[in-house]
């Protein structure tokens, strides 16, 4: 992994929190389908932006758990669902990364086509 | 074309249209996915608002003058405002800040709007609600009243506190339950307030037993079913001091049950729960568990009572008060002290909706209610124009019109699940039941609640002052207890009472077409049950018949409970004449119980008896260990769960008379004070046991083989005696549930010291008891020590959730801090201040 890509995957996950705190969880796919389009060095934009989605959610339930139980949330919640807590965690960051990378694919075919020469996932 | 980028392509939509379908929308109980795990503004961000800030700021569009709320670290908000107008506007913010799920589930439990929530899973107890009134009762009583009245107006500023809150809140102040069912809160209205307060009548004071006592007449005949289920209750132990230093005890001879055949149970009203009960004793909507809560059990109720300073150690007025009703998460009551200068300065407990303190006390008296269980609803037979789509009903041989209004039932996603037309007649609803067309008269939907009451009640500053402000409460009727400063006791029974035609039996089902059937007025003040500073030195009321029928026949209710909890109460008050405010809490879990003194004696004795005549191994080890035990339901104890065991079995053989042909449930069950009757009968045909019909048992033989069957049933579940599977917190638990059942946010299996008939009764399911419990001593300082089965927060990660469950168990009083001004609070014990100012709303 180059500079560029540690540095796209650095700032890829704030920017994911970032529109997520602004325009709610449509803010995933908005900004990774945008990615997927835009995105011209990257060979596998869809990638990186599921990544960072996970990233940019984990931050901020990370940053949620410095002001408040978060664990204890996921517990009660989980045991409401009735599955493991673990389970439910995940689910809070494997959401958002399917969220994105669908919304990658989209985007870079949107913007290369289906027969253009586009990068790989 | 890459046939491999077609698929990705493929998949990649396919999984962006999944993704994005759960994230926007429901799936069946599953919240849309997106917004609900959002963790900027689904349910994580609950954690955030977990705890409250240190300092924090808000604003009320009408507010007056500044309000300062000060949170001790119970979380009590204490609010000091320069008005009481603005110290009602500000209760409605605090409230609705810790609590708003509860409010508006309450209140849309009351108006029958659950379906909106939970579709049509919750359309039977919304047509319940509905059918009965509560609804139509309250929009007509806000309708009809002066806009300027007490009532409304303080429905009106609690409701622009409510509001306020709303206005400014952000997404992680929305509370969990909200983001689970994928709702939002309404705003609120004065409307909601008496909904609650009408909530509150349907708990206590919604009783179908003249319905119900025909059923059982068809079963056992008339005459049996009055001593069975009679007016006034064979064990006398009244409220209003009978001048007696002992009960009294009015056995009679019960006739015995009509020769006739006993009915198959589709004709008869099972026990099995209606809607109504089911709707009163569950929490609003159990969701995913709704076997997790039972019905209301018989034996719970509620306690208070008050000591003159003549029998106090300290020589102040002491009282006490313990409410008992559902146990949930977060609890009924939320603890509040207001103050506003030269005006009010109250410490106690509203309910989340109400614009006043129910319970508490102030600088100069403290008050308590239990419920007193008078017979406030009457049913009429109505005769009709037509079966279907009635217009008019039959009055004094002419036509009326009935009144009609259309009840439209929303689901979730505002589609109508149902449409019903109700109908009333002067007197109230009409109910199509299975005894015919019947309208239902009951003074819960006669007025709009009686905060006003409470209002004058929460600045009265000597008991007379109390009582006068209570003139005005209407319902439900409730026993009120009051001691002052001076050293005063009183209690009343206080709410409006019916005056019958005839000879004013509300036991019956009356002739509607006759306006002579109608009640004639209401009792007057001069004759409400009651007392002030009486001889004996104290005061006591545990939901018993208010007066002994020696001192006043007139008709207040019928099947009054029996009065375990008041003979114990009474037992100890006056065996003790230097009572201090430690003992005071001590009875409010005093493990002794005046059933097991009663019955336990007649077990032994007929044991005795019974091995006279020859031995019984079983029998005797089931008498040896019932005669160790102390009679007392302390948790470690291994003998209770013997004798209420035995109890079970002997209620099921005596009242097998009570079970229709082809059911396994009672259609009703007498008070255990008729059972203690029956002990004085050994060959009363009652004991007579149906099942053994080429056999006639006496008492002897059904004692007997109930607590041996007992016995044997407790060996083979749980070993030899005194094992831990004995232990009585290993059989009888409290579970206090969460207002939609779920498990998971519930306090459950908490072992328990009471029982059935305890003065900390625990029966049944475990999901009734003591709400509140409250101590107070009005000394030159007043001195208060209280605690709920709950926490003041509504968060359910909140520390302040379920943060006085465990003392709750311990039977653990706090001492409250009842400061006088905001300064006097210790910095220690402040957690949060809040500054509400006028204008738009800002926070932190």
């Amino acid at each position: 992994m180059n500079r560029w890509k540690l540095l796209q995957l650095i700032l890829m996950g704030p920017a994911f929190a970032a529109a997520t705190f602004l325009v709610g969880w449509l803010g995933v796919p908005l900004l990774a389908c945008f990615w997927g389009w835009y995105d011209r060095i990257e060979n596998r934009p869809a990638l990186v932006g599921s990544v960072s989605a996970g990233i940019g959610w984990l931050i901020m339930l990370l940053w949620t758990s410095v002001n408040g139980p978060v664990l204890l949330l996921a517990q009660r919640t989980a045991a409401i669902w009735q599955v493991p807590t673990i389970a439910f965690l995940a689910l809070t960051i494997l959401f958002p990364m399917g969220l994105a990378w669908s919304a990658g694919i989209v985007g870079m075919t949107l913007r290369h086509g289906l027969s253009a020469r586009a990068g790989s996932n | 074309m890459s046939s491999y980028r077609v698929i990705r392509l493929t998949f990649a939509l396919i999984m962006l249209g999944a993704t994005s379908y759960v994230g926007a929308r429901r799936m069946g109980q599953l919240p849309p996915l997106g917004s609900f795990l959002d963790p900027a503004h689904g349910i994580w961000a609950v954690a955030r608002a977990a705890e409250m800030p240190s300092e924090s700021q808000g604003e009320i569009d009408v507010l007056g003058e500044s309000v300062r709320v000060v949170y001790d670290r119970r979380g009590v908000p204490h609010i000091w405002a320069a008005t009481t107008d603005d110290a009602v506007r500000a209760l409605g913010y605090v409230v609705a800040r810790d609590r708003l799920f509860q409010m508006e589930l309450q209140a849309r439990a009351a108006a029958g709007r659950l379906t909106e929530w939970f579709g049509e899973r919750a359309l039977e107890v919304d047509r319940q609600q509905r059918s009965i009134g509560l609804p139509w009762s309250a929009e007509s009583n806000l309708a009809q009243a002066d806009t300027n009245s007490e009532a409304v107006r303080l429905g009106r500023l609690y409701a622009e506190g409510v509001n306020s809150w709303l206005d400014g809140m952000r997404s992680s102040d929305l509370p969990f339950e909200y983001k689970l069912l994928d709702v939002e809160p309404e705003l609120w209205n004065e409307l909601n307030g008496i909904l609650t307060f009408k909530r509150m009548g349907y708990t206590l004071a919604y009783d179908t037993h003249d319905r119900r006592r025909t059923q059982i007449e068809r079963l056992i005949g008339r005459e049996a079913t009055d001593a069975l289920f009679p007016i006034n209750s064979p064990i006398q132990e009244p409220i209003q001091p009978a001048r007696r230093s002992e009960p009294r005890f009015d056995y009679q001879t019960l006739p015995p049950p009509a020769e006739r055949e006993r009915e198959s149970p589709n004709e008869v009203v099972a026990r099995a729960p209606t809607p109504s009960n089911t709707l009163r004793s569950l929490p609003p909507l159990p969701l995913l568990q709704p076997s997790a809560s039972g019905r209301l059990g018989s034996e719970v109720g509620s306690n208070n009572w008050a000591v003159s300073p003549s029998r106090s150690a300290s020589g102040n007025a002491l009282l006490s008060g313990d409410p008992h009703l559902n146990l949930t998460l977060p609890s009924i009551w939320y603890e509040v002290h207001i103050k506003v200068p030269d005006e009010v300065d109250v410490y106690g407990v509203t309910i989340p909706g109400i614009p006043g303190v129910v319970i508490g006390f102030n600088r100069d008296i403290a008050w308590s209610f239990t419920n007193t269980g008078a017979d406030v609803l009457d049913y009429y037979r109505e005769t009709l124009d037509r079966d279907a789509a009635p217009t008019r009903y039959m009055l004094d041989g002419e036509w009326r019109e009935l009144d009609q209004r259309i009840e439209i039932f929303e689901g979730i996603d505002g589609d109508t699940l149902a449409v019903d037309t109700l109908y009333a007649t002067h007197r109230g609803p009409l109910l199509f039941s299975d005894q015919g067309v019947l309208s239902m008269r009951w003074t819960v939907l006669e007025e709009m609640g009686s905060v006003g009451a409470l209002t004058g009640a929460a600045s009265a500053t000597s008991v007379a002052e109390f009582q006068e402000a209570m003139e005005t409460y209407y319902a439900p009727a409730q026993t009120m207890i009051v001691a002052d400063r001076a050293g005063n006791i009183a209690i009343r029974s206080t709410g409006r009472f019916p005056i019958r035609p005839d000879n004013g039996d509300g036991t019956v089902i009356r002739d509607g077409t006759s306006s002579a059937s109608d009640w004639l007025g209401y009792w007057p003040l001069d004759e409400y049950p009651g007392a002030i500073n009486p001889s004996q030195g104290y005061l006591a009321s545990a939901n018993q018949q208010p007066v002994d029928p020696l001192a006043s026949d007139r008709y207040l209710g019928v099947n009054w409970p029996t009065p375990w909890r008041a003979l114990r109460i009474n037992e100890l008050l006056r065996n003790n004449s230097s009572v201090t405010q430690e003992e005071m809490a001590g009875y409010q879990t005093d493990p002794g119980n005046a059933k097991a003194d009663l019955f336990v004696p007649a077990f032994l004795e007929a044991a005795e008896r019974a091995l006279a005549f020859g031995p019984d191994e079983l029998l005797a080890e089931a008498a040896h260990v019932l005669s160790e035990w102390d009679r007392r339901y302390t948790k470690g104890n291994r003998h209770a769960v013997l004798f209420e065991s035995a109890m079970h079995v002997l209620t099921d053989r005596v009242w097998d008379e009570l079970v229709p042909r082809g059911s396994g449930q009672r259609v009703a069950t007498p008070g255990q004070s008729i059972l203690a009757t029956l002990l004085r009968d050994p060959d009363s045909p009652w004991w007579d046991h149906a099942a053994t019909a080429e056999v006639v048992e006496t008492r002897d033989e059904i004692l007997v083989t109930s607590l041996v069957d007992a016995f044997e049933q407790l060996t083979e579940d749980h070993g030899v005696p005194d094992g831990d599977g004995w232990k009585w917190e290993n059989n009888r638990h409290n579970n206090v549930m969460h207002l939609l059942g779920f498990p998971a946010l519930s306090a459950l299996d908490l072992p328990v010291q009471g029982g059935p008939g305890n003065l900390n009764p625990s029966s049944g399911q475990g999901t009734h008891g003591a709400s509140w419990r409250m101590v107070v001593e009005l000394g030159d300082r007043v001195y208060a020590r209280v605690t709920y089965p709950g926490g003041q927060s509504g968060n359910l990660v909140s520390s302040l959730y379920d943060n006085r469950i465990r003392q709750w168990v311990d039977g653990v009083l706090e001492e409250v801090f009842f400061p006088t001004n905001p300064e006097d609070l210790d910095p220690e014990d402040m957690l949060s201040a809040l500054v509400l100012e006028r204008g738009g709303y800002r926070d932190e």
